[in-house]
């Protein structure tokens, strides 16, 4: 019996463990890293503009441009970094940076500036510095 | 007519067989001896209703509400891997705190079992003034419900700096009086002439306790690792307000946490909870069953 009970006991920790190195190398390899940029508010007479880099800019599925902000979010395994696609108009000023207004009143977090794979809306990432 | 009885049964000039057995002469059964099978089958069902519960319902994935309806055994949902792969693979969370909480109970019943053995060889071996005040002492401290000694055990691990580390829960339960009190009991029914020919034998202190006293002990220590692991696996105050992060919370902190979040998901992290425990009662049943019935004996 103690022999069956230590057999059986020590199959599954090393199944367990196996499992564990497993989605430690799936995690880091797959869930998308994701950088953020420094914005600067400017005021104009139409509202709040956002001054961000230009490749901070997307287009999501439907083609409407926007900026993807970074918020962090209470999940089930504690607090994780969830992405959210914010629309906006962007108006360019002649330099690496751009001027956007996002049609959402409040925008929360950090707007991000890399991404290791495409983003989608309400994707968890793993926060890097780039 | 063959009779078959039953030991402890007894046959009746007619035939009949008492209490314990089984066979009337008219070969009628006995409504006892089908009772006492009867009655452990229905007990075995309700102890192992809520893992059966749960170890089906993990296969099922669920709406919230299809589940708080509780209207059947199993979950109107479909079969599915997912919960599975989403605790064991997709992320390496769970099974992180399912380490940390290994690791923890670990750590705490060795430092029990090494405090316990050291202090019940004193109570139960050597003679010291105030020993029977200390012991008392002891026992008082026992009983005391963990929540009374929440507050003071904060204030002093807040003076010493620990807490928000591990050792904020590791030191408070090592030296618990329980493991103390249960080997103090458990040597003290080992013949002092054990000790007396180890020393005679040249053994020292250590020597006597670590190849005599335990050794004979084995199914009293087997019984404290159980408790201890068991008890500290469902530990939920403790971490509540000794550790700050919840991203420190051990497991049984976590699976209380979970209300509210997918079904299958907790009854998945649930079965696994179960698992460790479970094979450390296997693996000790033996000695489990050999102090119960030595302490019966008593």
């Amino acid at each position: 019996m103690k022999e069956k009970v230590f057999g059986i006991g020590s199959a599954f920790f090393i199944f367990l463990l196996l499992c564990t190195v497993t989605s430690i190398v799936i995690r880091e390899n797959m869930v998308t890293e994701v950088d953020t940029v420094n914005i600067e508010k400017v005021e104009s007479s139409t509202g709040e503009l956002l001054r961000i880099p230009a490749c901070c800019i997307v287009e999501n599925e439907q083609g409407v441009p926007g900026f993807f902000c970074m918020e962090e979010t209470d999940g089930l395994w504690g607090k994780e970094w969830q992405v959210r696609f914010n629309p906006a108009e962007v108006t360019g000023d002649g330099s690496d940076k751009v001027l956007v207004q996002s049609t959402q009143r409040r925008i929360g977090g950090m707007i991000v500036g890399y991404s290791s794979r495409e983003l989608k809306d309400e994707e968890t990432v793993r926060k890097v510095q780039k | 007519m063959n009779k078959r009885v039953k030991p402890g049964g007894t046959v009746k000039s007619g035939g009949a067989v008492e209490p314990g057995g089984t066979v009337k002469s008219d070969g009628a059964v006995k409504s006892g001896s089908v009772a006492k099978p009867l009655l452990m089958i229905i007990l075995g069902i309700v102890v192992l209703f809520p893992v059966l519960f749960t170890f089906v319902n993990s296969f099922f994935v669920t709406e919230l509400g299809e589940q708080l309806a509780g209207q059947n055994f199993v979950s109107a949902g479909h079969f599915s891997l997912m919960a599975y792969y989403k605790v064991f693979l997709a992320t390496p969370n769970y099974l992180l705190k399912f380490w940390k909480s290994i690791g923890l109970c670990s750590v705490i019943a060795a430092g029990q079992l090494a405090v316990g053995c050291l202090a019940g060889m004193a109570f139960a071996k050597y003679r010291f003034r105030g020993k029977q005040v200390w012991f008392a002492l002891m026992v008082l401290f026992m009983i005391l419900p963990v929540q009374a000694a929440l507050v003071p055990n904060y204030l002093i691990l807040s003076r010493l700096g620990l807490l928000g580390s591990y050792w904020a829960l590791i030191l408070p339960a090592v030296f618990s009086p329980f493991s103390t009190f249960l080997m103090t009991l458990v040597f003290q029914g080992i013949p002092m002439e054990l000790l007396e020919a180890a020393r005679l034998d040249g053994a020292g202190t250590l020597r006597t306790l670590v190849s005599v006293l335990v050794p004979a002990a084995k199914p009293g220590v087997a019984c404290l690792v159980v408790l201890v692991f068991v008890d500290n696996w469902n530990m939920v105050e403790q971490p509540m307000v000794f550790l700050d992060s919840v991203q420190q919370f051990p497991l049984s902190v976590f699976l209380a946490s979970m209300s509210g979040y997918n079904y299958s998901l907790q009854y998945v992290c649930g079965v696994l909870c179960l698992i460790p425990v479970t094979l450390l009662f296997l693996f000790f049943n033996e000695e489990l069953s050999e102090e119960i019935v030595v302490t019966a004996m008593k």
